[in-house]
């Protein structure tokens, strides 16, 4: 009895916390600007700082071997507009020629300091500089962590379309950020080829959300009224290196879902150019507003005590 | 003993429901979930008031809503107001309108403190 009771209850209260979850569809959270929220996007640099943690799974089978990467990060706003981050990500390499082993670990961990420097309501525009280190000699070779440190200056710039003509009015929903930064090594090694890139990455998204409330309702129920089609393109191009000029880049085409406190991410992977491989892979992610989950918490910050969740500007 | 437990289970998913449910609100900011006339609709006749559904009880004392015409002139009555019987609606009435295009401005202060604010455009008709 007590087990059908307990699992009665475990049932009510883990519908319960979908209902509150996943039910007040228009709870809003970060990366808010003007009328504009822009969700986190799986694989571009978003152009704000927030409060979040993120878990991306990803798996795809390149030229040489079927990759699949489960990586977590987690920001925190140290003013309003800066931001520190943390990021790992676990690699299972199975390689395809049946002489070359299997291969899994840790790459290297991510650290990155961002700054807002630009959140413009009237346009929608939301821009921010960024810092990436990623300390060499941690992770673990064999899923090709590197033993140099690598610096990656970075750009993230995000733009919605609000402000087109009434005569535009069906693209007003859409918006696109971008972001540009450079893979830097920071010493040299005789063993390791250390290749400096160029990074970058572009997405574009139409907002359901944006579209129904501020452009016409046309009566998407939920949760569709909660979606944002998008298309990230990402590549990196080798700067230097025997490779030097080579550039791998995709297509990820998918759908984001945006709840009250969290968000949910499936792309398909697919490669732009042979280098890039030939197979379409995919990936996933979950996403939490942590400033929405637990404000008091998670808001705090040292010298601005509880920033609170994002709000639109008053 | 078994039953108890069962029981006490139950009462604690309920207490552990009604604290996110009380909650979650509370920190929650106020949103559009649906308006009369609708979003970006054309309407025939013209409506005499405009109300916008928020998804969260709003403050009446710093909440406002305005509806402007095509020339960007205010048309509304300028008695907007939060509904007193229920604070998650945001009413303004409207005097008898021309066909045309209009929008409304709405800007509301969610319980937490917090101000979102946003408009939306809605069509008289011309026709009968």
């Amino acid at each position: 009895m007590c087990r059908e009771a307990s699992w009665r209850s475990i049932c009510s209260l883990a519908l319960g916390i979908v209902v509150v979850v996943a039910v007040p569809v228009t709870g809003w959270a970060h990366g808010v600007v003007g009328k504009r929220w822009f969700p986190s996007t799986v694989v571009v640099e978003d152009p704000f700082v927030s409060d979040e943690a993120s878990f991306v799974v990803s798996h795809i089978k390149g030229p040489d071997a079927k990759e699949t990467e489960l990586e977590a990060e987690i920001s925190k706003r140290l003013s309003p507009n800066f931001a520190i981050g943390f990021g790992g990500s676990y690699r299972i390499v199975n390689s395809l020629n049946p002489d070359e082993p299997n291969a899994y670990g840790f790459s290297n961990p991510d650290i990155s300091l961002r700054y807002q420097f630009i959140r413009d309501p009237v346009h929608e525009v939301a821009s921010t500089i960024a810092l990436n280190i990623g300390p060499g000699g941690v992770g673990a070779k064999q899923v090709g962590a590197l033993s140099e440190t690598t610096l990656t200056p970075a750009l993230q710039i995000g733009k919605g379309f609000g402000d087109l003509p009434d005569w535009a009015d069906w693209l007003k929903p859409s918006a696109v950020t971008g972001s540009l930064g450079f893979n830097l090594f920071t010493g040299h090694s005789d063993t390791e080829e250390l290749e400096n890139s160029l990074a970058w990455g572009v997405t574009v998204m139409y907002s359901i959300p944006y579209l129904q409330s501020f452009v016409k309702d046309v009566g998407l129920p939920w949760p569709f009224n909660r979606l944002f089609p998008i298309v990230e393109f990402t590549g990196e191009t080798l700067l230097t290196g025997h490779q030097s000029g080579q550039t791998t880049a995709f297509a990820n085409p998918g759908l984001i879902w945006a709840g009250k406190y969290f968000e949910l991410a499936v792309e398909a992977q697919i490669p732009l150019n042979d280098v890039s491989g030939r197979n379409v892979g995919i990936l996933g992610m979950i996403h939490f507003f942590l400033d929405d989950i637990a404000p008091n918490i998670f808001t705090w910050t040292p010298f601005h005590g509880v920033l609170g969740p994002q709000s639109m500007p008053q | 003993m078994n039953a108890l437990s069962g029981r006490r289970c139950g009462e604690l998913s309920v207490a552990a429901l009604t604290l996110l449910l009380v909650a979650a609100p509370a920190w929650g900011h106020a949103f559009p979930d649906h308006s009369e006339p609708r979003v970006g609709w054309t309407v025939n006749p013209a409506p005499s008031r405009v109300k916008i559904w928020f998804d969260g009880a709003v403050e009446p004392i710093f909440s406002t809503i305005t509806v402007m015409n095509a020339e960007k002139q205010r048309v509304d009555k300028g008695d907007g107001r939060v509904d007193p019987s229920d604070n998650t609606i945001l009413e303004v009435n409207l005097p008898p309108l021309p066909p045309g295009r209009y929008r409304v401005f709405w800007s509301v202060v969610a319980r937490d403190g917090h101000r979102t604010e946003g408009d939306f455009p809605f069509t008289i008709g011309g026709g009968r």
